[in-house]
């Protein structure tokens, strides 16, 4: 509880200091060009293939340089270290040009071998990589990650695929057990194998970092191959995990490359300190091939992560902008109100786990009587107040339209109650259940407010809150271990399938025993499509499946919502909250005239 | 002297190995991984980071490796920042924690020790007693709380001091001010208490009736037997105060021992909340054997054996 008293306290500060002014706190724009960030927590290491998450991608997108980067705003794929490039039709096929300028920050060009280590490197399953999977797009790249087995005919050469053209990957352990006909009913999908294998002369192919799809034709032309058409992957280039690693220091220095001593990087800035849970900071690299574009000298990361304690830095002036999501809970209503609060759309998912291997939740109209009870309109107005959209799926609602998205579940109580009757709990008689989240404020509130809304329209119901601390909470939902989880997924990238994947019944993300074939087929025939608008018309029947049965129960979908001081400039909301500092400027380096600075308050 | 230190610090040992093999099963027996987030990664990648770390390995196999490391002095890499090593984080923890501790308990005694001093010799002075009475007070205020509000009339009404942060001597004013404010009670009551003991006993008496000052008695004779008390209350204080203080690094977000303590259990990260274990226990020993060193040269009755 000891926590409630910084809250209360933070409450009086603002209370104190709550004169209807435009901006919050100082205005006083540091001396020289240099940017301080409220970056939420310490990035785990700066390694790009170790980096867990967008903490570490918020600060690594400016070390290094990938082959496209992001546009501030729109999140769209530019020239960077590439500057031109084709694919071929079926989209399986790219090419990168790369600039002949590109350099590291010691002097040595950046080559297509350079990408084609990287990309080896962070499929290594020495190297650990956690988001690895990101790469899965790329001919050969999972199976050589997971080191599972391909299939081969000895007679056609051919590689056995599934049913959208993928080569089919086995354990070593399963390809072991086919060959040896050891085949329990258990494992029907490798009886079905077994039907398939016609011939009895095939061969089980392992595959080495060499097999990857991704070869240098020269020093500045690269040359990837995908596993099956891939629409949008050019939305994935820019992900930290695409970006460049320099072979020779990490030969050199093993672990320890990324120390500031150690590091070479070839992006806008370069590395100049690293004191975990003090601070990053980062300083111009006067190599860049764009230098001259670049308006900071220094920016300077700050890992706190306690949301009063940001607030109260930001508001003596000490930092220029925070990061989306660390502002409290308790201070929203004073900050909107402010001319530095700055919000948009932001792909980021609030729903619930439906755990549909236990009755009474194995039966539909149950779970959809839930989720129509659920008055979200009233949720996000009342009780989260940060401008968050009400949401009736999965996916989230901001992909520049490009995605017809399904219209979703509603706020229906008439409906919810009959259908609960018709499930055999009128008023929601003899229906117990129990709602597993996560502590912290926000959580407590939703689950609160949605604990509510269910004893509002089925007045009898009995909905017991589990509140658990974090590791212990993600324990319980692999375990599965729960009626109702709370779970919000923000997007790797702008495309629809980063929410929809992690439903397939294979996804180490759906806890919820839910498996739809039907989902299945649709999601990876999408991700097979070519063609950007069919494919967004199959994903989008793959979610209306996905909403028929309701292993998820939707609420919101998120806003991006943070502070920034006037004086900073280029640093604006996006859809993935991401922030490319290249593109960012404070208003004292004179490059924009037109900008007033106001005076302290 | 030295037989008694050997022999003290030869029997922590087994004290030693009984926290960190309790502390050693008892997080991995806590519910949860390091490496979990919400965005689960696939089983392989997982594997492939079990393997890397030795997590894969039977529970008392990750033990007698953990040991054999230990016993060169290898706490091993930490899981939450894979860059790491613990030993490192450690060392960066300490060098931020130990001056703050050290500070804010040296203004403590400053503090402190006059202020105890003066209420034992002028109990009923108006002065006294009002001081005597903010300190209570400062020490009856969590410091959540007194943070938090030196905060709002330092760094936000006067913006004086930056509310947060470190590297600067700036920086220090607030946490220091909060974490020794806790203290200065402490100090000032044990001074007190010992010293009005002391002053009681027949030997002061008769050094007064002597014709010596009340200054000499109470520097030459009074003063060395009355801090006693206060001498082992610095021992346990001290090792506390540099192991870090979890809820001032928090307030402040100072990247102190405590810091990295609360990280570590959130993130389930093995090897560092075990390596900070073991420094907490090391200095609360050596802390604990300096003071009766100390205890036996300010009080010559005390013999060490």
């Amino acid at each position: 509880m000891w926590w409630l008293v910084p809250t209360v306290v933070g409450m009086l500060l603002l209370g104190a200091c709550g004169r209807p002014a435009a901006y919050f706190g100082k205005i006083v724009p540091p001396e020289g060009a240099i940017l301080r960030v409220g970056n939420g927590a310490d990035p785990a290491s700066l390694d790009p293939h170790r980096a867990p998450g967008s903490v570490e991608e918020q600060i690594l997108i400016n070390l290094f340089e990938g082959l496209t980067e992001y546009d501030p705003v729109t999140l769209e794929p530019t020239p960077a270290v590439a500057e031109t490039w084709e694919m071929n039709e079926r989209a399986t096929l790219f090419r990168f040009s790369l600039r002949r300028a590109a350099r590291w920050s010691h002097g040595r060009p950046v080559t297509a071998w350079d990408f084609v280590y990287s990309w080896r490197r962070a499929l290594a399953p020495e190297t650990a990589s956690p988001n690895a999977y990101l790469l899965y797009y790329i001919k050969n790249a999972e199976a050589y990650n997971t080191g599972r087995v391909k299939l081969r005919d000895r007679h056609t050469g051919r590689f056995l695929t599934d049913s959208v053209g993928r080569d089919l990957l086995l354990t070593t352990e399963e390809a072991e057990r086919l060959r040896r006909g050891d085949i329990s009913a258990d494992v029907p999908h490798l009886r079905e194998l077994r039907s398939r294998l016609t011939s009895l002369s095939w061969e089980a192919v392992s595959v080495t970092a060499e097999d990857v799809g991704v070869r240098a034709l020269d020093e500045t032309t690269l040359e990837v191959e995908l596993e099956v058409p891939t629409a949008f992957f050019l939305k994935l280039t820019s992900l930290g995990i695409y970006r460049p690693v320099p072979r020779e220091v990490i030969e050199r220095y093993g672990r320890a490359w990324t120390r500031p001593e150690h590091i070479v990087s070839n992006g806008p800035f370069r590395l100049a300190e690293f004191t975990p849970g003090r601070r990053v900071v980062l300083e111009k690299n006067p190599l860049y091939w764009d230098a001259a574009r670049v308006h900071l000298q220094r920016v300077i990361f700050y890992p706190y992560d306690d949301a009063t304690t940001l607030l109260h830095l930001y508001k003596a002036g000490e930092l220029d902008v925070l990061v989306s999501g660390l502002l409290p809970p308790y201070a929203l209503r004073l900050l909107r109100e402010k001319r530095d609060y700055v919000s948009g759309p932001y792909l980021l998912s609030y729903f619930l786990l439906v755990n549909v291997r236990r009755p009474p939740l194995t039966d539909r109209r149950v779970r959809r009587a839930l989720a129509l009870a659920i008055d979200r309109e009233r949720l996000c107005r009342r009780v989260l107040a940060a401008g968050q959209q009400p949401s009736g799926t999965l996916t989230p609602s901001d992909f520049h339209g490009a995605y017809p998205r399904p219209k979703g579940v509603g706020y229906d109580p008439e409906q919810a109650r009959r259908l609960l009757a018709a499930a055999g709990y009128p008023e929601g008689r003899g229906l117990r259940l129990r709602f597993l989240y996560n502590t912290g404020a926000l959580h407590t509130q939703i689950a609160e407010a949605l604990q509510a809304d269910w004893r509002r329209v089925f007045p009898l119901i009995q909905v017991e809150l589990i509140r658990q601390e974090w590791q212990v909470y993600l324990d319980t939902v692999r375990r599965g271990d729960f009626d109702l989880a709370r779970r919000s997924f923000s997007a790797d990238f702008s495309d629809p399938t980063s929410f929809l994947d992690s439903m397939l019944s294979t996804s180490p993300n759906n806890p919820t025993g839910w498996k739809n074939p039907e989902y299945d087929r649709l999601v990876r025939r999408a991700n097979a499509e070519p063609d950007v608008q069919r494919r967004m018309a199959l994903l989008a029947r793959a979610e209306q499946v996905l909403l028929e049965d309701l292993p998820v129960i939707p609420i919101y979908s998120s806003v991006a919502s943070f502070l920034r001081k006037p004086y900073v400039q280029g640093w604006s909301a996006n859809v993935l909250d991401r922030h490319p500092v290249k593109f960012v400027a404070v208003g004292t380096t004179g490059a924009s005239p037109g900008l007033q600075i106001p005076r302290r308050e | 002297m030295g037989r008694y230190v050997i022999k003290r610090l030869l029997l922590a040992l087994p004290l030693l190995w009984f926290i960190l093999t309790l502390t050693f099963f008892l997080v991995r027996w806590a519910p949860g991984k390091p490496f979990r987030r919400e965005r689960a990664i696939p089983a392989e990648i997982e594997a492939h980071l079990d393997r890397h770390y030795g997590l894969d390995q039977p529970w008392h196999v990750q033990y007698a490796n953990y040991m054999r490391g230990l016993a060169r002095l290898d706490f091993g890499p930490s899981y939450r920042y894979p860059d790491l090593t613990v030993r490192e984080i450690l060392l960066r923890g300490v060098r931020v924690s130990a001056p703050i501790g050290v500070l804010a308990y040296a203004v403590a005694l400053g503090f402190g020790v006059p202020l105890g001093i003066a209420a034992a010799l002028r109990a009923e002075s108006l002065w006294v007693r009002a001081l005597m009475g903010l300190a209570i007070v400062g020490v009856s205020t969590p410091n959540f709380v007194l943070g938090p509000l030196l905060v709002l009339l330092f760094s936000l009404t006067l913006y004086w001091v930056p509310p947060a942060g470190w590297g600067e001597g700036r920086h220090l004013v607030l946490p220091v001010l909060t974490l020794s404010a806790a203290y200065i009670a402490y100090v000032a009551r044990l001074t007190q208490s010992g010293l009005q003991r002391v002053l009681a006993q027949d030997y002061v008496r008769t050094a007064r009736a002597k014709g010596v000052g009340p200054c000499a008695i109470l520097l030459r004779h009074a003063l060395r037997p009355a801090l006693t008390p206060l001498l082992s209350f610095t021992g346990p204080s001290l090792a506390f105060l540099l192991a870090g203080t979890v809820v001032i690094e928090e307030i402040f977000a100072i990247p102190g021992l405590g810091h990295f303590f609360v990280q570590a259990a959130l993130n389930r990260d093995y090897t560092l909340i075990l390596g900070i274990v073991s420094f907490t226990s090391v200095a609360l020993i050596v802390l604990n054997v300096l003071v009766d060193i100390a205890i036996a040269v300010v009080d010559p009755r005390v013999v060490l054996e």
